[in-house]
């Protein structure tokens, strides 16, 4: 018997329980540890029952169903086979709101066809089976077997076992016959022996053929029985083999397409990956290229600048220095020119001077002489102490001097 | 506990109507209706797909035989449930044929299933039927009434002829016994 723990256990389970009733669940879970495992445990059993899909009924089992009770509602089957009862009954069937059904006798069609060939197509066999039930139904009948089968003997072919009850009309047939038999024995016995057992002969006659009548029934419905029974078996089969290839062969093509298209997507993802991680790797060495270029052009120009300022500042240290060489040089050059000019221009005034004074040509060459002498050695002086000034004054001074003294000494020698 | 047998009994009522009325359209619409539940529930009590198949054809003939005798007071399902359990209880006394699994069900998912959801329910569906399979036919058919069947307490006690209190009671123990044996398969 349950206890309350279970009783709620169970009640939870199936969405039954109250509110109430899930606290107070809840509340034995927290303090009961076996109750807690049971109660889980009940939770995974429901939802893994929860998660098993149902098989889907045999395509064959409507329309087999319907074929019999079709064979049942029909008194005119009897000595027909039942194979061809569905072929009979389909154009009923397709007719019929159960749509479903066309499929599955267009498949029976096919299967109880080839059936039919197989089991019916040689008369010989036909022969041979109907003769060989017929005679184990003889034998049944004079051995006082249990014939007819009673209800309780059919068990699983209901409805060959009643089609064969309404066929007592044959035994019922022959129930009469034998009565009448023993009527006319009776009158036999007063009469003749002969004639009775005449009489009792013709009704054994009739009761053997009525039993080999009502055994060739017997053998055809058996045959009907077990023709429809496999035509049913075989179109179950058969639809049930079909179904499983026809299933088998769309999950495998689902399968490979599944697989195409997943191994479609990976590689689209990889190539995508790849391309990425390519584009990535490249974009970084472009990148990492482009940072050493910049790098390196940064660097170049920083050590360019560098450079180019040490360059300017060399060069214009160097320029300085040179200018101030040049200067040095210019300085003196001009100093040189200047006391040259001077020397000259003193020189010119000198000879001017000591023309206008009238002095002698030898003073003159002696003061043009000590003159540029004088200027020679100024200038060199004056360029060597790049003192222009102080030269060109000396220069001048000592033009000057030489030349008031050339002119002088000219003078003295004109005046003597 | 509310039912989720498919349907509900006015349209079986409507349908066994218009067959008694000469409409055998009707009768093949009930066939059409409930073989996938009896077939399952043949299944799941039997093990066996052949089995099961023999077994639901032959319950459809029992209700076409015995439709004049069916009390309308009773749902109908719950007449062809019982019908069908009858026969499948039936059955494995003639062939004492319980210890049988029977694996090659794998038509049972849905085709629109990919290949590995199929293949996992088959797999599932194996498992549970194996482990089924070690409970007893009382056990296995209250388990099968109320997770395949959706049968409430009511309907698995109208459906068996048992009182409520019995059924929770028996449904307790198949569980209890089934967890373990899942715990173990798993």
């Amino acid at each position: 018997m349950m206890n309350d723990t279970q009783n709620l256990i169970q009640k939870v389970i199936d969405d039954l329980a109250t509110a109430e009733e899930r606290q107070a669940l809840a509340k034995i879970v927290r303090e009961d540890e076996t109750a807690a495992i049971e109660f889980e445990r009940f939770k995974q059993l429901s939802a893994t029952l929860a998660g098993v899909s149902s098989l889907a009924a045999p395509p064959a089992l409507h329309a087999a169903v319907m074929l019999q009770i079709e064979n049942r509602n029909s008194s005119q089957l009897i000595s027909k086979p039942t194979v061809f009862v569905a072929l009979a009954t389909r154009t009923q069937y397709q007719n019929s709101p159960a749509s479903t059904s066309q499929t599955i006798f267009s498949r029976m069609e096919t299967v109880m066809s080839e059936i039919k060939k197989g089991f019916f197509s040689s008369t010989m066999n036909k022969v041979l089976v109907g003769g060989g039930v017929a005679a184990a139904a003889v034998i049944a009948i004079t051995a006082g077997g249990n014939f007819p089968a009673s209800n309780q003997d059919t068990v699983g072919t209901i409805a060959p076992a009643q089609r064969y009850r309404s066929d007592q009309s044959v035994t019922a047939n022959v129930q009469p016959s034998a009565n009448g038999g023993a009527g006319s024995a009776q009158v036999s016995v007063n009469t003749d022996n002969a004639a009775a057992n005449s009489a009792s002969n013709a009704a054994d006659r009739s009761a053997a053929k009525g039993a080999l009548s009502s055994a060739d029934k017997a053998a055809l419905d058996a045959a009907d029985r077990s023709a429809a029974k496999g035509a049913l078996s075989s179109a179950d089969k058969a639809a049930m083999d079909a179904a499983d290839k026809s299933a088998a062969k769309g999950a495998l093509s689902s399968a490979d397409k599944a697989a195409m298209d997943a191994a479609d997507k990976a590689a689209a993802k990889a190539a995508d990956k790849s391309a990425a991680k390519g584009a990535l790797n490249s974009a970084d060495k472009a990148a990492m290229d482009a940072a050493d270029k910049a790098a390196a052009k940064a660097a170049d120009k920083s050590a360019a600048k560098g450079a180019l300022n040490s360059a300017d500042k060399a060069a214009m240290d160097a320029a300085d220095k040179a200018a101030a060489k040049a200067a040095d040089k210019s300085a003196a050059k001009g100093a040189l020119n200047s006391a040259d000019k001077a020397a000259m221009d003193a020189a010119d005034k000198a000879a001017a001077k000591a023309a206008d004074k009238s002095a002698a040509k030898g003073a003159l060459n002696s003061a043009d002489k000590a003159a540029m002498d004088a200027a020679d050695k100024a200038a060199a002086k004056a360029a060597d102490k790049s003192a222009a000034k102080g030269a060109l004054n000396s220069a001048d001074k000592a033009a000057m001097d030489a030349a008031d003294k050339a002119a002088a000494k000219a003078a003295s020698k004109a005046a003597n | 506990m509310a039912s989720n047998v498919i349907g509900t009994d006015e349209q079986d009522q409507a349908l066994l109507s218009r067959y008694r009325g000469g409409d055998v359209g009707a009768f093949s619409s009930i066939v059409l209706k409930y073989q996938k539940p009896v077939y399952n529930a043949a299944f799941r009590v039997l093990g066996n797909v052949d089995d099961a198949t023999d077994i639901a054809q032959i319950v459809f003939l029992r209700v076409f035989e015995r439709l004049e005798n069916y009390d309308s007071q009773y749902r109908f399902f719950s007449w062809l449930y019982r019908i069908a359990i009858n026969e499948a209880i039936d059955f494995l006394r003639r062939t004492s044929r319980e210890d049988e699994l029977d694996e090659d069900n794998d038509y049972a998912a849905p085709e629109a299933a990919n290949p590995e959801h199929r293949y996992a329910a088959k797999e599932l569906s194996v498992c549970v039927q194996a482990a089924l399979m070690k409970l007893n036919t009382n056990e296995r058919i209250v388990i099968t009434l109320r997770h395949f069947n959706d049968c409430s307490y009511s309907e698995i006690a109208e459906i068996l002829a048992l009182d409520e209190k019995t059924v929770k009671s028996r449904l307790f123990e198949a569980r209890r016994r089934l967890g373990g044996l899942l715990k173990n398969l798993s």
